[in-house]
């Protein structure tokens, strides 16, 4: 016997197949519905709508050297010149710029050796290239200088009259032991959803 | 203002003049951002800088401000004469 035998007269009878058909419809329609209610009543999830973009910029400050920080502070106090709202988020190397001293007290052994080997500001942070031991830092400023340029401690004094806003990664400061006295004043502090919150609104955001 | 500048009959007009020579970027446009805030909508602002970066960065700024650059000299040094743009939302 064939696997798929010919239609027989029975199955071609109008009036069984109009009957079948009617089955398969309703059927299909029943289905259809039971998909559709679900889907006209599913909303967007807040996590997957996105976000308004602020008239606003978002700098991450990572490197710890005086050309990038410069880069970050010049692209920073630039925006908010532009009339946007501005926030640079200090983490590892990059605290130095937000630094006003080491200090030594109250400190575990591994914090004071941090604090030893890491620059106590923006005035003492090395370059990226031409380093040379710590000449390159002041030939680059003695240049700058010359040629009116403004030097990294300008630049994040000139940010923090710009209005732009300065937060230090807590948990950087605690891997490299630099507490709150260490930094200057009117210093914000928070972790990566701080910064996440803001860069996910920015218009523009920046890993220097 | 310094004794050695021959006022302009703009800069006399202006609400307002800045010197901005000598100084580098950012801190031209940063001034001027600073001293716009001050000023009154329709207020005239003069400029004098010589950073090689001012009238790039100017005509930026006013694109991205809205404020209006009304007039750009460049010799002897780059003078521009700016008017504050009426708030955002008007006209």
């Amino acid at each position: 016997m064939s696997r798929h035998p010919e239609p027989t007269a029975t199955v071609a009878d109008p009036a069984l197949i109009e009957y079948a058909e009617r089955l398969v419809t309703a059927k299909v329609a029943e289905r259809l519905d039971a998909l559709n209610g679900p889907l006209s009543q599913a909303e967007p999830s807040p996590s997957t709508t996105a976000p308004q973009l602020a008239n606003r910029a978002t700098v991450v400050a990572f490197s710890g050297d005086m050309d990038k920080l410069m880069a970050a502070f010049i692209i920073a106090t630039g925006a908010a010149a532009l009339g946007m709202e501005v926030s640079m988020y200090f983490t590892f190397w990059g605290l130095a710029a937000i630094k006003k001293r080491t200090s030594f007290r109250r400190k575990k052994v591994t914090e004071k050796l941090m604090g030893l080997m890491l620059p106590s500001g923006p005035a003492t942070v090395g370059t990226s290239k031409m380093n040379l031991l710590g000449m390159g830092p002041a030939f680059f400023r003695y240049v700058m200088k010359k040629k009116n340029v403004q030097t990294l401690p300008d630049l994040v004094a000139l940010a923090r009259q710009t209005g732009v806003r300065l937060v230090a990664c807590q948990m950087s400061m605690d891997v490299m032991g630099i507490t709150p006295d260490e930094l200057i004043d009117g210093v914000e502090y928070g972790g990566v959803t701080t910064y996440l919150a803001d860069a996910r609104e920015a218009r523009i955001t920046l890993f220097i | 203002m310094n004794a050695d500048t021959q006022a302009t009959p703009e800069q006399r007009t202006a609400d307002l003049s800045l010197d901005c020579r000598e100084l580098r970027c950012p801190l031209p446009i940063v001034k001027i951002s600073q001293a716009m805030k001050e000023m009154a909508s329709g207020q005239t602002l003069w400029v004098e800088a010589d950073d090689p970066a001012f009238e790039s960065d100017l005509e930026a700024w006013v694109r991205a401000t809205g404020h209006e650059l009304l007039q750009f000299s460049e010799s002897p040094t780059q003078r521009a004469l700016l008017r504050k743009a009426p708030p955002a939302g008007w006209s």
